[in-house]
């Protein structure tokens, strides 16, 4: 029985139309997985380790891991109470105030990078401030910092939003009938019941910080981040070069993906 | 506000009983951009009854529930507990309990937790707090399931454990917004069973909102009937039902025949005919002459017209031809006895329902609840035990002008026109 209904489930699927929609998409999942082979196939070739050991290359991570989680850590800390205006108030501007959140996301980075240079630059008034007190804006890990969170933030800002959205308000409204004010309600039952996507949203922001170019490139050229000591190396080396490079930079995000997966338990975080 | 006017809050509450009303509600509306939800709503609660707030879906309940809760600011009005307005205050500055229909127990924290978290708000230590959550546990008979996530509770089960999270801060108002709707009808009446119980035990002032005319009538001390955002009736349930004072009521709290009369003399006592047959209405006289004769099918007779041809000739002409004869004279005159053909019979199990046509009764535009064509005679459904009658059956209806309600017609109709209310 159960194999008469096996059998007749996947003569089901292969009904031409699914057949279509299997081929277009099975080109596509070739195009995502061809070059991530043929990439890791040159990997083979390259000494990883001898590259990633020399300083320029080591300065580079070094600033990448500074930098990306500081750009999460404001982006959440900064993010996650807009999310939660805006999956729960309305209020006059909120249209416009969403459009600026998704700015960044549909802005190229370089534009972006340029958007943010016509206020912190050299020689506008805050970046002039800023340099002559000593924290320059443009070319330093702040800079870096600055770029990252301009890109990376609208991520954890929209995850979070949705989440936020997903927790029925009576649980809130209950909470607040039980004696507990606004501020102990978001604690206690709307964060912890939006933490799956809150925790999908920093993920995904700190991702998109780690890898950032586009705008860190036009912000702080140096100091030398993963991505921009990439570009440098891919100049003057090519594609092998940037081989051990591109490697750390999957590694890192992997492995923070696996870390907060584990420690959050967020089944899986793009899905959420 | 100024201790004037709250003083003056509190005369004016304690005004018509001797103590402090547990909730008032006074002159509540509320208007969701041009719509009104709440129109000019007052109702009072006594420390320790049971109110159940009845009404159609879209009637204004969850509108004066959220209000009294403080999730609704009223557009106009005043809300006061114990005697002290909090109509402005935020919803965690007063003491009312909500259970909602959908579950809101928190689904990352334990039933114990759960029934903790008001406890937690209001300081109460450890200790007392490990107490109370017992307790309460207890009277909902769940005390078993302290360590166990809501997740794994069924739905009675979630419902008890809510209403022992809403009842362990020990609220001035327990409000209980549809509580049993989301549940299958045996589980619902085993629960409102239990809620009464637990209202008795606790004694804490509730309302008990449902769209429910059933559950309403069972739980309540008293009911409030809501519709299109005003209240249509207070009152206590057999009251109501027995004797509703308008037709919204009479339909809402349960079945209803309606025919349409008219008044002929209401100088000493009002007389109603429903055609050629008059009877006399103990009730004050309706403001219109166009009536509507409404009566519960438990109050009507049906009696074949071959077995009972005597008293259906005698009958005929009901209290017109009153001939005034001693004592059994106001019996006569309310006496009302009606000719027609049984058109079906239905088995509802304890007894028959017998739906008759009437031969001769003047017919009323009923609205789409009652399809009733415009030529068809009308019909009048009667209730009975053991009558063995079926359809096509010449029969006589009978019933008494002491259980009728007699509404003003185009009145009436101007007050519902138009209205897309459910009416059950």
């Amino acid at each position: 029985m159960s194999l008469a209904t096996e059998t007749g489930r996947r003569q089901f699927d292969w009904v031409p139309e699914r057949l279509v929609a299997g081929l277009l998409g099975g080109l596509l999942v070739v195009g995502f997985a061809l070059p991530f082979v043929a990439f890791l196939w040159r990997a083979g070739s390259v000494t990883v380790w001898q590259t990633l050991a020399e300083p320029a290359t080591r300065t580079a991570i070094r600033n990448s891991l500074l930098t990306a989680p500081v750009a999460t850590a404001i982006a959440t800390t900064l993010g996650v109470p807009l999310a939660y205006i805006l999956a729960r108030a309305s209020f006059v501007g909120k249209r416009a105030v969403e459009a600026l959140v998704i700015l960044p996301l549909v802005v190229p980075p370089v534009v972006g990078g340029a958007l943010l240079l016509s206020v912190v630059g050299r020689f506008t008034p805050i970046g002039a401030a800023a340099a002559s007190a000593g924290v320059p804006l443009t070319d330093s890990l702040l800079g870096v910092i600055l770029a990252q969170t301009f890109v990376a933030a609208p991520f954890v800002v929209i995850t979070a939003r949705a989440g936020f959205a997903a927790v029925d308000e009576r649980l809130e409204q209950a909470s607040r009938s039980l004696g507990h004010g606004p501020i102990a309600t978001f604690t206690n039952v709307s964060l912890p019941l939006a933490r799956g996507a809150i925790v999908a949203g920093i993920v995904l922001t700190f991702a998109r910080a780690t890898g950032e170019f586009g705008a860190t490139m036009m912000v702080a050229y140096n100091p030398r981040t993963m991505p921009t000591q990439l570009w440098v190396a891919f100049i003057s080396g090519g594609i092998d070069a940037i081989v051990p490079l591109a490697l750390a930079l999957l590694a890192i995000t992997l492995a923070v993906l696996a870390l907060v997966r584990r420690v959050a338990r967020v089944p899986t975080v793009v899905d959420t | 506000m100024t201790s004037v006017e709250r003083a003056r809050d509190q005369a004016v509450a304690g005004r018509d009983s001797g103590e402090t009303p547990a909730l008032e509600v006074d002159g509540l509306s509320h208007r969701y951009g041009r719509t009104h939800a709440l129109d000019d709503v007052s109702i009072t609660v006594a420390p320790g009854e049971l109110i159940a707030l009845l009404g159609p879906s879209g009637c204004g309940k969850t509108t004066l529930v959220q209000a009294i809760a403080g999730h609704v600011r009223p557009t106009a009005g005043r809300i006061a507990l114990r005697g002290t307005a909090v109509t402005a205050a935020a919803p965690e500055s007063r003491d009312v309990g909500v259970v909602f229909q959908q579950s809101t127990l928190y689904p990352h924290m334990t039933v114990a937790e759960n029934v903790a978290y008001g406890l937690a708000a209001q300081g109460v230590v450890d200790e007392q707090r490990e107490e109370r959550v017992r307790r309460y546990l207890e009277l909902v008979e769940l005390a078993h399931l302290r360590a166990a996530s809501p997740d794994a509770l069924s739905g009675g089960q979630a419902r008890r454990v809510e209403l022992a999270r809403a009842l362990a801060p020990e609220p001035d108002v327990l409000v209980l917004d549809e509580p049993l709707s989301a549940l299958d009808r045996r589980l619902r009446v085993r629960l409102r069973d239990e809620i009464a119980r637990i209202q008795r035990t606790t004694g804490v002032t509730t309302l008990f909102v449902t769209h429910d005319q059933a559950d309403a009538m069972a739980v309540a001390d008293r009911l409030v009937v809501l519709h299109d955002g005003a209240v249509a009736a207070t009152g206590t349930p057999r009251t109501l039902y027995e004797s509703p004072p308008n037709r919204f009521t009479a339909r809402f709290l349960g079945r209803s025949n309606e025919l349409a009369g008219h008044v002929v003399d209401d100088t000493d006592r009002v007389r109603v005919a429903i055609g050629e047959t008059r009877f006399v209405v103990p009730e004050t006289a309706p403001e219109t002459d166009q009536v509507l004769v409404h009566v519960r099918p438990e109050a009507v007779r049906v009696v074949s017209e071959r077995a009972d041809d005597d008293d259906g000739t005698t009958d005929r002409n009901g209290g017109d031809h009153d001939t005034g004869g001693g004592g059994s004279t106001g019996d006569r005159d309310t006496a009302v006895s009606l000719g027609g053909t049984v058109a079906r019979v239905a088995d509802a199990g304890s007894r028959y329902d017998v739906h008759v046509s009437l031969d001769s009764a003047a017919s009323v535009d009923t609205d789409d609840e009652t399809p009733q064509e415009a030529d068809s005679p009308p019909t009048v459904t009667a209730e009975c035990t053991t009558c063995g009658l079926a359809a096509g059956d010449r029969v006589r209806v009978a019933f008494d002008g002491h259980d009728v309600s007699v509404f003003p017609l185009s009145a009436d109709r101007v007050g519902s026109g138009g209205e897309g209310d459910p009416v059950r």
